[in-house]
């Protein structure tokens, strides 16, 4: 049994994640959480009791690496000349493929050349001669239409026959690196010539959805929409789930509960692990993984498709006027599914100034974990509830958001003028728009949601849960330590509109947003563990008894929008940047805004 | 000497010269850009920045800062 290492490397849009997925089927994991691969997934198939590692790097188009998910797959070929390789074309683009295909083939011949989209490629009255690729290139050459599966088992056969190619490129001894680049384009043309064939009366079919999506008054609307309406389903789908897993858990607590009990651990442990720490990672789990697994899924659906470079064609020059690029609008995208997949997706911004824009300004815009406090206040201080309130929700959050959009262009511009380094160059490519592999995708989607959920819930919640308890249980006095903190603090919060409870339950909450309502009414109700409220009416009443009014609930909408992200990003952004300042420059920015807004709302409201 | 932001929609022109520096005009490269090659203006973004153009069946936004650098002849 060989356990070989096979890298998959090709230019972006080409199909290369498809190949991937359907030669690896179920057993991979992959960091290709959004659709777009920016970082390294690993796979495995068996083929003939051999067992092969399939590697999946992000596509680039040359080896010349511009952004830093192309220096993955760069460095990866660089750091492993001697591992085999597949790379995946495109048929109807079959000479910029070649620039790439040679470029590689300089580094390391063991090639394996797998002509992908046939079947587009068809349909354009576009064939390739793939016999005469083979010996022009000396490699084996398998031609592909991996969303319908056809040619895969093809490859894995071939995999076997990957040997040195004996091609020798004809501009090996040029001197000048322009030169070797115009040489090696040159070459590329003459070979797609070569191989190449189009029936010239083949009509052309004219893609008019563009028009809607990319059009002069259409464009934004269509946008719009579909925010409102990616928001609108996960919303509603991911609350019967939520309370589902939610009662689950609770039985599932008092079952430990009272296990822990016969087994005659104290009293006071059982309360810790239980009411403290599972609760806390149940409460998470609970809130977190519905929305998540419904949120993603259909923004790969998205990507997949091919509208998401529409998204960053349309807003690239608001975004460039602040000093960044388009793709930031796709970073934001991700980050309403959650700021931590949104910081790792910079990656496919080039410029470093622009990616660190796009990093410490991603937690502007409020993720899944924001969105039950956010729906709260909206439905107790303003939708109120009724048959139509999800869709009321929706709209009032897509408002919301767009507020998000407007600080984020401010923000953004104001760090474009103090951060140094150069604008990138935004090219880029806007693919023909293709069927999703809806099944596939979502499963496979679904699948990875989860284990993120669950990881980590376990790893952010469990210390979090452990802390909570201890403050809402250790009594001094007559009152817990919770209490006295948030009355410490209670003048603090004032000022800014809110009140010392709402404070420490932000700062307690910094490990994962979902918590920070459920703390507060925790605090508010002197209870000393969390309580799961489902019904908004009494939630609007103890918030309301406490002194809420219209007023607090607006600072705490706005401090919600901007205040630190969560602990998960932050270990995230220290990840991405390597840099401590970045870190805490993500953590503080967002916060002094938020503060900022609330004073000015509560100086304002005070007045009227 | 026409540049590419000011082409006509939907003409083919064929690439004379780019006029940018390396890490552009290697880009430019990287996506099927060079001299000789024919490309066709197709869309502007809502907005009128970028705008996308045709070239060897990829549809391929450019910003106008940046088509301005590559000099373009109508191609027959």
């Amino acid at each position: 049994m060989s356990k070989e290492k096979i890298a998959l490397v090709g230019n972006p849009n080409v199909g290369k994640s498809t190949v991937f997925n359907n030669l690896t089927g179920m057993h991979q994991r992959t960091g290709n959480w959004t659709g777009k691969t920016v970082e390294v997934a690993e796979g495995k198939f068996t083929h003939n009791n051999n067992e092969y590692t399939i590697i999946d790097l992000p596509g680039t188009y040359s080896l010349r690496a511009r952004s830093a998910e192309e220096e993955v797959t760069r460095d990866y070929i660089l750091q492993n000349p001697d591992c085999k390789i597949i790379v995946v074309c495109d048929a109807c683009a079959i000479e910029r493929n070649l620039n790439l295909l040679l470029q590689v083939m300089e580094i390391n011949k063991n090639v394996l050349v797998c002509v992908n989209l046939l079947d587009e490629a068809q349909k354009k009255g576009i064939s390739i001669d793939l016999k005469k690729l083979s010996s022009i290139l000396d490699s084996q050459v398998v031609g592909c239409s991996a969303t319908s599966g056809k040619g895969i088992d093809e490859i894995k056969e071939n995999i076997k026959n990957i040997h040195p190619s004996g091609y020798k490129t004809e501009y090996a001894h040029v001197k000048t690196e322009d030169e070797k680049i115009e040489k090696r384009l040159q070459v590329a043309e003459k070979i797609a010539k070569e191989v190449v064939s189009k029936d010239k009366n083949t009509k052309k079919k004219k893609e008019g959805i563009d028009r809607f999506l990319t059009g002069k008054y259409l464009a934004f609307p269509t946008m719009l929409i579909f925010l409102s309406l990616l928001l609108f389903i996960t919303i509603t789908f991911a609350n019967y789930p939520s309370q589902l897993l939610s009662s689950i858990f609770t039985k599932g607590e008092e079952h430990l509960y009272n296990f822990m009990l016969s087994i005659k651990i104290p009293l006071v442990i059982c309360d810790f692990v239980c009411l403290g720490v599972v609760r806390v990672v149940c409460w998470i789990t609970s809130v977190m993984l519905p929305p998540m697994a419904i949120f993603f899924p259909l923004f790969t659906l998205l990507e997949d498709w091919g509208y998401l470079p529409r998204i960053a064609f349309n807003l690239d020059k608001p975004f460039c006027k602040c000093g960044s690029c388009g793709k930031q609008a796709l970073t934001m995208c991700m980050g309403i599914g959650c700021n931590a997949v949104g910081v790792t997706g910079c990656r496919i911004i080039d410029s470093p100034k622009e990616r660190k824009i796009a990093i410490l300004t991603n937690a502007l815009v409020p993720c899944n974990g924001r969105f039950p406090t956010l729906i709260m206040i909206l439905t107790v201080f303003f939708a109120g509830a009724g048959a139509l309130s999800s869709l009321k929700g929706a709209t009032l959050l897509t408002i919301i958001l767009v507020c998000s959009v407007l600080f984020t262009f401010f923000i953004s511009y104001i760090l474009s003028k103090i951060l140094k380094g150069e604008k990138s160059t935004f090219i880029l490519e806007l693919p023909p728009y293709r069927k999703p592999q809806i099944a596939k995708t979502l499963v496979r989607s679904v699948f990875d949601r989860t284990i993120f959920v669950l990881l980590r819930a376990l790893c952010v919640a469990v210390p979090c849960g452990a802390i909570i308890f201890l403050l809402s249980n250790i009594v001094i006095g007559n009152t817990s330590l919770l209490i006295h903190i948030s009355d410490f603090i209670d003048p603090f919060g004032r000022i800014f509109g809110m009140d010392g409870i709402i404070i420490l339950a932000f700062i307690l909450g910094l490990p994962a947003n979902e918590i920070v309502i459920p703390i507060a009414l925790m605090a508010y109700t002197s209870k000393s563990a969390m309580t799961d409220i489902s019904d908004m009416n009494l939630i609007g009443d103890i918030l309301i008894q406490n002194g809420w009014g219209v007023s607090t609930a607006i600072c705490v909408l706005v401090f919600t929008l901007f205040h630190s992200p969560c602990l998960t990003t932050l270990l995230t952004i220290k990840k991405e940047t390597g840099s401590i300042k970045y870190t805490l420059l993500s953590a503080i920015i967002p916060t002094v805004l938020g503060l900022t807004l609330c004073f000015t709302i509560n100086l304002i409201c005070k007045i009227i | 000497m026409i540049t590419l932001n000011n082409t006509q929609l939907n003409k083919e022109y064929i690439i004379t010269s780019i006029k940018a520096e390396n890490s552009l005009k290697y880009r430019f490269y990287d996506l099927g850009l060079y001299k000789g090659a024919i490309i066709k203006r197709q869309k502007s973004s809502p907005l009128g920045d970028p705008v996308s153009y045709l070239i060897k069946e990829t549809v391929i936004a450019i910003r106008n800062v940046d088509a301005e650098k590559i000099e373009v002849e109508p191609y027959e």
